[in-house]
């Protein structure tokens, strides 16, 4: 199935054909997680902070549908 | 190690040791003992009898990186309580090179007087008139000033809102670039400035007074650990890449982010205004991501804002301003929110308390929301002094009060920042404890109550909060006195005895984890002391009913924590 995807901050930065603004369409297996998306990037897990799709926050166990926007954050500090 | 202290009514100087009472302080813990030590609680804030101190952090001045931050510190005109706000830029490295602890502003000028305050290369003191430069704007004012004493000066001045002595007037300070775009915004410490007749305080770049180390091994060995564990960081290559602005649309996502007055938690145009666009705009047209706005910062979190020729518009476009002036407005054109940072700078205004002004203002029904022109049309005639130009300069309460509007996020009269309480109950605490009032540096406890970001706590329940915020204000009190950077605190992840060893090194004496809480107590007690004297009670420790009553969307939750729960945060 497909899916689009947003990676926030610096997530993207060496992730081929995504851009920092409208993010990149990916084909996925249709039982894939949030999780498997981000091990399918190679993103580590640690880099990763909250996961939304379509607008709602989600687990990393979340399982996607076709058409899912999924956007994934970096952990934050500051102020 | 001395304290200069400027008598603006007689135009006297005087150069003192620092009393043993005040030893080992710089920053935020200097500038709280002094006021509660020697400023009236009831006394007009823009009177003779209050005080302005300005304070390098005690680290200031040293090899530390990121460690430039200063203290301004007076009692309020804002809140009417204790205030300190701190800045960045370089004034403080290059007072503490001059072996300045602090410059103490005393009692009140004649009608119509206008004062420069210059330190030069051998830290002396000396009042000039300056009745050539009132009425300027920021940016002008250190044109002419540099042009007339040189370039390599850090200038620390007011703009017409600081004159106008309006409560939402900020101190503005210089960057690395020479820019008058760093602000100490909050509190009004302005208009103290301006009710002093001092329009700027000029410091002398490269002096070579400052105070020794007295372990100085110990004290590079400290220093070092530090900023490596800043490089370490992963958070650092983020502020490097988007800024503070990087926060933007996490907060968003989590529904915390205050919307059109925070009717809502979420603004539907973020993209628009979100630290990943602000980067990708800036790099298009020329400007400049990870600049470095402060002495010695290893992040560079700061930016330049360039219009679509190229040219200078701001520096720098931070996320609190992208909220006060962008989502709080519902307005989703960066240009105009950049346009407003400039602007604030330049007449030398809070960006929040200025924003949110406008947010009450667009909320009572005076301008629609995300009318970008109306809101740089209020900033501006805030400058032209005119009356609703002065309503808004005193900040969202005045604002509230002239149109009978009660939707005012105000926390001791302090307008609260860009985190909403309803989705973040940890910020609830700070916001209504802070003796500052409504501040979000005073306990940033954002990422405690999200567990994807490694948070304990639940941020729609009270279980935890009050001692949570409660450790991070005491934690800060000493982060504001040893002048580290907020941003740098990454740094701690070497250990706090390696922080206590750099103030060790400094003094010679010991200083402990415990002595670091043990300070930060004693400074929140003063500050809450002065507070009492000056007429707040446990009332005061509250937030505005529409955060206990007005269910923010999209979580739809209010402030849980009781006032006894409240009244709790300062057991101590």
């Amino acid at each position: 199935m497909k899916i689009k995807i947003r990676l926030y901050g610096t997530l993207g930065n060496h992730i081929s054909g995504h851009d920092p603004l409208t993010g990149m369409e990916l084909e996925v297996p249709d039982d894939a997680t949030a999780g498997d998306l981000i091990d399918r990037l190679d993103i580590p897990r640690k880099k990763v902070g909250i996961i939304s799709v379509d607008g709602n926050l989600v687990k990393k166990s979340h399982p996607l549908q076709p058409g899912n926007v999924v956007r994934i954050y970096r952990p934050i500090a500051g102020g | 190690m001395k304290i200069i202290k400027i008598d603006v009514q007689n135009q006297g100087i005087e150069n003192i040791e620092v009393p043993q009472e005040y030893a080992g302080l710089g920053g935020r813990g200097l500038t709280s003992l002094m006021i509660n030590q020697e400023v009236p609680p009831t006394c007009d804030p823009l009177g003779p009898d209050n005080k302005l101190i300005f304070a390098p952090g005690y680290l200031s001045g040293t090899t530390l990186v990121n460690s430039s931050r200063f203290s301004i510190g007076a009692k309020s005109p804002l809140t009417g309580g204790i205030k300190e706000s701190n800045v960045g830029g370089t004034v403080a490295a290059d007072l503490a090179h001059l072996g300045i602890t602090a410059l103490v502003v005393e009692g009140q000028p004649s009608e119509n007087a206008c004062y420069l305050l210059k330190i030069d290369i051998d830290g002396k003191a000396e009042l000039i008139d300056g009745g050539a430069y009132k009425g300027l704007r920021t940016y002008e004012l250190v044109t002419q000033l540099k042009k007339t004493y040189g370039e390599k000066n850090s200038i620390t001045c007011i703009g017409p809102a600081g004159e106008l002595q309006l409560t939402a007037a900020s101190v503005q300070t210089t960057d690395a670039d020479g820019r008058p775009c760093r602000a100490a915004g909050r509190g009004g410490l302005g208009a103290v400035m301006g009710s002093k007749g001092l329009k700027a305080v000029i410091v002398a770049q490269g002096g070579k007074l400052t105070d020794p180390l007295l372990d100085m091994d110990a004290f590079k060995a400290a220093a070092r650990n530090y900023a490596k564990a800043i490089k370490d960081d992963e958070g650092t290559e983020d502020l490097a890449q988007l800024g503070s602005a990087f926060l933007v649309a996490p907060i968003n996502a989590v529904g915390a982010f205050p919307t059109r007055n925070a009717r809502e938690g979420q603004f539907e145009d973020v993209e628009k205004i979100s630290g990943e666009t602000m980067a990708e705009v800036i790099k298009n047209r020329g400007g400049k991501n990870a600049h470095m706005g402060c002495a010695q910062c290893i992040i560079r979190c700061s930016n330049e804002y360039v219009d679509e020729k190229g040219d200078y518009v701001t520096s720098s476009l931070e996320y609190e301003t992208i909220w006060s002036m962008g989502g709080m407005l519902g307005n989703s054109d960066l240009d105009s929110i950049a346009k407003l940072d400039f602007l604030c700078d330049d007449i030398g205004l809070d960006t929040i308390s200025t924003g949110v002004a406008i947010a009450v203002a667009m909320d009572a029904g005076h301008k629609p929301f995300g009318d970008g022109q109306a809101a740089i049309e209020m900033v501006e005639e805030v400058a032209q002094g005119t009356d609703f130009g002065k309503i808004i300069g005193n900040g969202p309460a005045a604002v509230g009060k002239h149109f009978n509007h009660d939707r005012v996020p105000v926390m001791k009269n302090q307008s609260m920042a860009a985190y909403d309480p309803r989705a973040l109950q940890g910020m609830a605490v700070t916001y209504a404890t802070s003796p500052m009032g409504g501040d979000h540096t005073a306990g940033w406890v954002v990422a405690d109550n999200i567990a994807d970001w490694g948070g304990k706590l639940d941020p729609f329940k009270a279980e935890g909060q009050v001692e949570n915020s409660r450790n991070s204000q005491i934690h800060m009190a000493v982060v504001d006195t040893v002048g580290i950077c907020d941003f740098a605190q990454s740094g701690f992840a070497a250990g706090m005895d390696n922080a206590c060893h750099m103030v060790a090194a400094k003094s010679g004496k010991s200083f402990t984890e415990d002595d670091w809480t043990a300070l930060g107590k004693r400074i929140i007690k003063a500050e809450r002391e002065f507070n009492r004297k000056a007429g707040f009670t446990n009332k005061d420790d509250r937030l505005p009913k529409m955060f206990y009553e007005e269910p923010l969307p999209p979580h739809n939750k209010v402030v849980v924590i009781s006032d006894e729960e409240m009244d709790k945060t300062f057991d101590f």
